[in-house]
């Protein structure tokens, strides 16, 4: 642990020189994935999911985030088309996503949250044509780490834009509900 | 064949067959003399006894019968005749008896008696009968010239009454002095008439009561005298019917006299009936008594005849027991030699045998049983001196035998002595193997006590470490605990992070405290895991501790049982050997006893010499015939299989004799 603190000690001092880019790491069925710190709202514990009938797998359900329908995304799903077995270590990723005039909130459901990675750009590549077992759009680009390479999920491409038109049409409805209950 | 072949039981069942024969001719004889003696004495109760009986009887019925004749012809009553009837039928029926019992008997002058008492009987009987007939006939008569007289009584009367209305009437009318002396005279006549016709009334009346023909001697004349005042009065009679009367009056008397002199004929007769009945009567009577007497002078003679018979039977009955008597003692006395000659030799025979002299002679002849006793008893005296003979010769040798009973005896004694002391020893080592083996059963016992109680300590090992092993899971939960909050911890510090990330610049200082403790909620993680899984570990070090105490308690326990087991069988193992302690304390007595019996042994055998000895005495008492002891007189005898082939030694003791001790057989002697 000693050389870990080490290393990102000496990471902390590269990144101080060249925008280094700060980066949430989380295992998806036992692999690792990571997302810019930026697009992450919060870090839940999982609470009490409402499962929504008549949605795809991927679609966990929605919960209730200080009184906000927030819907949730299963990406061992979405990922790898397994759902994902909810345990202790079991994490919600609050994340915002760009849609077409406004931001929606969506939950992210991911087996652990790992860290807080902070990875010059130099270690970053772009995504490889084929070689891994997920589609190459849902990569944003690879980051190296300790000799090892880390997925980093582009997240607008993960959520397909027909998705988010469903999640919209959720999001709208509760979404009035919320603007009245605001109101 | 010879008397003497005879079986005694022959001669003695054939003289008692003699003396039965003799009591059954007697006993025949006496059964004749008694019969003929009842066959008297039942003709005398019989035949005699009951013509007697049955002549009484017909006296009786005479006798009765004659009494009812009388009472009738005093009371004229039809039941005295019927009663008189029937004793004249009972007479009949005991006449009928008399003349069975005279056939039954063949008594002739009974059946004489019988038959003229009979015809007496029913001459009486017709006689009475007639009486009888004769005495209705009387009374009828009697009758009749009552009526009669009744008839001239009346007729004189009216005659009378008529004469002196006649008179009456002509005084009235005034006539004449003659008219009225006719009339007088007729009427004197008519008195006359009427007095004579009373006065003969009255003579009837005498004659029916006394019966003694005085009155009718006077009749007889004053009959004829009022025909003569009928006459008279016929006369002076001066009308028709004064004439009539008359003539009607006379013919009534007329008739009256006839009436008068039938029934005094009727009388005569009936008389003359009564004394031929009486008669008859006392006639039958007689007969009866004759009866009666001939029967009693019967009986009298039947009694002398039996007196006769019985006096002619005993004489025979004593005459025959003194012949029966007599023969009987001959034949008795003819027996008892037959039987007791011999015998008394047989006794003389067998006297000298018990006096031991076996040279005696018996001479019997003869087949009978005592024939065959004398044969059995001279066999008896082969037989006894041959016996008497091997006597002697064993007697020899039983005594060499006795004496090397003596000497073995002797040896066994001291062999018995010195197993004796060999027994002590061995009881002294068993003693001291007793004690070891108490020594290790004590030691078992402990062992034992020791292992019960470590068996229970492994039990409460085993408890310890299970708690142990829930204290360690229970230690491993709480450090999940503490790894849920290093885990919520680094949560906040990402969140942190993130927050700080979104501050920018302005949030830098904060995202490195937040990477601090975020670093510091790693490592307590960490720490936390490696805690974990150390407990881990030691719950499974723990469990496993647990599963071999586990194992270990049972075999623990199955040594403490075999320990048990171990004690048990040293227990059964010192008690075997106090058994055989005991045994050996029985087998040293027996020993001791042994060596004692030995000596005792040793002693019977010399008192079995003494006793030899004295055998070879006594039999000395008797006498043997030179050629009995050579040569058996009767066929071989089965028993003398085992007779010495050597001739018999000389009576003495003799030791060296080795091969006699063989021929003792073992079974002979008692084993110790």
């Amino acid at each position: 642990m000693s050389k870990l603190i080490r290393k990102e000690s000496s990471h902390h001092a590269l990144a101080s020189q060249e925008q280094v880019g700060q980066y949430l790491t989380f295992l998806v069925d036992k692999e690792s994935f990571a997302i810019s710190i930026l697009d992450v709202k919060e870090i839940i514990e999982i609470a009490n999911i409402t499962h929504v009938p008549l949605t795809p797998d991927y679609i966990h359900g929605v919960i209730n985030l200080r009184g906000n329908v927030v819907p949730v995304i299963d990406l061992s799903a979405r990922l790898k088309h397994q759902c994902a077995e909810v345990s202790k270590r079991s994490c919600i990723v609050l994340v915002e996503v760009e849609m077409a005039d406004s931001v929606q909130l969506i939950g992210m459901l991911v087996d652990e949250v790992r860290e807080i990675l902070e990875i010059p750009p130099d270690n970053i590549q772009p995504a490889p044509d084929f070689g891994t077992d997920i589609r190459t759009d849902f990569i944003q680009s690879m980051a190296r780490v300790d000799e090892k390479f880390i997925i980093l999920l582009a997240i607008n491409k993960v959520l397909s834009l027909e998705e988010l038109s469903q999640l919209g049409q959720i999001t709208e409805s509760s979404g009035s509900r919320i603007a009245e209950s605001a109101d | 064949m010879n008397l003497k072949d005879f079986k005694i039981k022959t001669k003695i069942l054939t003289g008692a067959m003699l003396l039965v024969a003799i009591t059954i001719g007697f006993g025949l004889l006496a059964n004749l003399y008694i019969g003929k003696v009842s066959d008297a004495l039942f003709g005398i109760t019989d035949n005699n006894g009951k013509s007697v009986e049955y002549a009484t009887g017909v006296e009786r019925m005479a006798l009765s019968t004659i009494m009812e004749e009388k009472n009738y012809l005093l009371y004229e009553k039809d039941e005295i005749h019927q009663r008189a009837e029937e004793n004249v039928k009972n007479l009949m029926g005991f006449l009928d008896k008399v003349d069975q019992v005279a056939k039954q008997y063949n008594n002739t002058e009974l059946l004489n008696q019988s038959k003229i008492a009979r015809d007496g009987t029913s001459k009486y009987a017709e006689k009475y009968r007639a009486g009888v007939a004769a005495l209705k006939a009387n009374k009828a008569a009697v009758e009749q010239m009552t009526i009669k007289g009744g008839v001239v009584a009346k007729a004189a009367d009216t005659f009378l009454n008529r004469q002196v209305t006649l008179y009456l009437d002509a005084m009235k009318r005034g006539a004449n002095a003659q008219e009225l002396d006719g009339y007088v005279q007729r009427y004197i006549g008519a008195t006359k008439i009427y007095v004579k016709a009373m006065e003969i009334m009255r003579a009837e009346k005498e004659e029916v009561n006394y019966k003694d023909r005085v009155a009718w001697n006077q009749m007889q004349i004053w009959l004829p005298e009022l025909m003569q005042f009928y006459n008279d009065l016929e006369k002076i009679a001066n009308s028709e019917e004064a004439l009539r009367l008359i003539s009607e009056a006379r013919k009534a008397t007329q008739e009256y006299q006839q009436a008068a002199q039938s029934w005094i004929k009727n009388d005569d007769d009936l008389k003359a009936i009564l004394k031929d009945m009486s008669e008859l009567g006392e006639n039958v009577i007689k007969q009866a008594q004759t009866a009666e007497e001939s029967g009693y002078s019967q009986l009298i003679v039947a009694r002398s005849q039996a007196e006769t018979l019985v006096n002619e039977a005993n004489k025979i009955i004593i005459g025959t027991i003194i012949a029966a008597l007599i023969l009987g003692i001959v034949i008795a006395m003819f027996l008892a030699n037959l039987i007791t000659v011999p015998i008394i030799l047989g006794v003389k025979f067998a006297k000298s045998l018990s006096e031991g002299d076996l040279t005696a002679k018996l001479e019997v002849d003869g087949k009978d049983e005592i024939g065959q006793l004398a044969q059995a008893l001279i066999n008896m005296r082969d037989q006894l001196s041959r016996v008497v003979e091997q006597v002697r010769s064993n007697s020899d040798t039983l005594s060499s035998a006795s004496q090397q009973v003596s000497s073995t005896a002797q040896a066994m004694s001291q062999m018995a002595t010195e197993q004796a002391s060999s027994v002590e020893e061995t009881t002294s080592s068993i003693e001291q193997l007793n004690a070891s083996v108490q020594q290790n059963t004590e030691n078992a016992h402990i062992t034992e006590q020791m292992a019960t109680k470590s068996a229970g300590e492994a039990r409460d090992g085993g408890e310890a470490v299970n708690e142990t092993v829930s204290a360690m899971k229970n230690i491993a939960k709480k450090i999940g605990l503490i790894e849920d909050i290093a885990y919520k911890t680094n949560l906040l510090s990402l969140n942190a992070a993130i927050e700080a990330a979104s501050a920018g610049e302005h949030g830098k200082g904060f995202a490195v405290v937040a990477a601090e403790v975020r670093k510091l909620a790693e490592s307590s993680r960490i720490t936390a895991e490696e805690i974990n899984e150390l407990a881990t570990n030691s719950v499974a070090i723990a469990e496993k501790a647990g599963q071999l105490i586990t194992t270990v308690v049972p075999n623990i326990v199955k040594t403490s049982d075999l320990v048990q087991e171990i004690n048990a069988a040293s227990i059964e193992q010192s008690s075997g050997i106090n058994q055989i302690n005991d045994a050996m304390r029985q087998l040293d007595k027996a020993t001791q006893q042994n060596a004692a019996s030995a000596e005792e042994l040793a002693a019977t055998a010399e008192e079995l010499n003494g006793q030899a000895a004295q055998l070879q005495h006594a039999v000395a008492f008797f006498k043997l015939d030179a050629n009995s002891r050579k040569s058996p007189t009767s066929g071989s005898n089965p028993r003398n299989t085992r007779a010495p082939s050597k001739p018999a030694k000389k009576p003495i003791a003799n030791a060296s004799v080795s091969d006699n001790s063989l021929d003792f057989d073992d079974s002979d002697f008692e084993r110790f």
